[in-house]
């Protein structure tokens, strides 16, 4: 680089000699009026302040051009000096156009970032509302619904989901999958408690004691939740959200030994499952 | 920047030599290749103006190769200096293309995002940016 300053230093010295012997000429030749008007054109442009540098040597290049002309130098050294004159200050317009382009291109991808991180930072309000709403809906309907089978009868939860239990009695005539007009007015309240769930499916239960044989008891047991299954859906409670089961004498939630105990077994139970999720 | 002077100091010297004998200058003829290969490698030809640069610089290198076969160094050594001019500026015209679609490319993002967040409020959709006038330097002259 030093080494490089200092040759042209000694050279534009010599060219100034050889300037002096050089023939004589008029009208520059079309490269040294391309070159100035090449210059004219960068120094208009951005290089002055993106590529200052280059469009500098870009005029020292005219500079030693013109002088070359002025003193009469050979014609086609001024050519030359011109046309490498005038490459370098498209060289500059060029460059400083890269730079432009560069900044541009990291000003765009810093706007980029900062727009992720603003999204990163604030989920969108209004879907935060909705998503809000939506559960408080949800928490409404799940709390009315709660309270709904509670005035019914027995409710508890279990880890499957919340559990009403009809005694058999009140539901059916004896060994028959009849409904009761009783029952009927029970299942009414069950499925205007229940017709607008969508989360949480249901599974109707049928169980008996352990009298009679399993294969009766099983036979009997499924029908009763069928039963109980298509009131509710002829009632309102969407078919896809409900099945029907018969345990039979399975589970029994007291002793078969009493009738008491016999009466109490004998029951149709309604699940509000949980969701698998939960 | 530093070729810049380096160019200027390598013309003043041939001035300087007259029409004394002047040595082959193969420093130039390896200055030339280089400038003119970087261009190609950088993908000039697919550059319309980038790529007519290009052509004058080789021709210019084999018209100089010629003449120091003939013996002329003199004029060899003026045709390689442009030859190096004219590839330089290929390859930066080259850059500049890259970077300048480089460029749009980001800006379109951002307004693709900026819709995405933000819709127009009250008006219609944004308009996009109008791309930058390509650079557009003199045709380079028949050498």
């Amino acid at each position: 680089m030093i080494s490089s300053k200092k040759s042209r230093v000694l050279g534009l010295l010599g060219l100034s000699a050889a300037g002096i012997v050089g023939c004589s000429t008029t009208t520059p030749p079309r490269e040294l009026a391309d070159a100035r008007a090449a210059y004219t054109r960068a120094a208009s442009g951005p290089a002055p302040q993106l590529k200052p540098d280059t469009l500098i040597e870009a005029k020292r290049t005219l500079n030693t051009a013109e002088r070359a002309f002025s003193q009469s130098a050979d014609d086609r050294d001024v050519a030359t000096l011109g046309y490498v004159a005038q490459r370098r200050s498209e060289l500059a317009d060029v460059q400083a156009r890269n730079v432009m382009n560069e900044q541009e291109q990291a000003q765009a991808e810093n706007e980029i970032q900062q727009i992720a991180a603003q999204r990163m930072s604030q989920p969108q309000p209004d879907m935060s509302q909705k998503l809000e709403q939506a559960q408080r809906a949800q928490t409404d309907a799940e709390r009315r619904a709660r309270e709904a089978l509670d005035k019914l009868g027995q409710v508890r939860d279990e880890a499957r989901g919340t559990v009403l239990t009809l005694p058999g009695q009140v539901m059916f005539y004896v060994g028959k999958a009849t409904l009761l007009p009783g029952a009927r007015q029970k299942l009414n309240q069950v499925a205007d408690a229940l017709r607008d769930e969508t989360d949480h499916s249901i599974m109707v239960e049928g169980y008996t004691d352990s009298t009679g044989s399993d294969q009766t008891n099983e036979i009997l047991s499924q029908k009763r939740a069928d039963a109980v299954r298509d009131y509710l859906v002829a009632h309102g409670i969407k078919a896809d959200m409900i099945k029907a089961r018969g345990q039979g004498k399975s589970n029994p939630i007291a002793t078969n030994a009493t009738a008491t105990g016999r009466a109490m077994n004998r029951r149709v139970e309604i699940v509000v499952e949980n969701p698998p999720s939960r | 920047m530093k070729y810049v002077g380096r160019g200027t100091a390598v013309l003043v010297g041939i001035l300087m030599a007259g029409c004394a004998s002047f040595p082959p200058p193969h420093d130039r003829v390896a200055a030339s290749e280089a400038a003119v290969r970087s261009a190609q490698e950088l993908g000039a030809r697919e550059v319309p103006q980038a790529s007519s640069y290009l052509t004058l610089a080789q021709d210019e290198l084999d018209k100089g190769k010629a003449m120091m076969r003939n013996g002329d160094n003199r004029e060899a050594a003026e045709l390689l200096e442009r030859s190096r001019a004219d590839a330089e500026v290929a390859l930066a015209m080259t850059r500049e293309t890259k970077t300048r679609t480089a460029a749009q490319e980001a800006k379109a993002r951002v307004q693709a995002l900026r819709q995405g967040t933000a819709p127009a409020v009250g008006g219609g959709p944004q308009k996009p940016p109008a791309p930058p006038p390509p650079p557009n330097p003199a045709p380079p002259p028949s050498p």
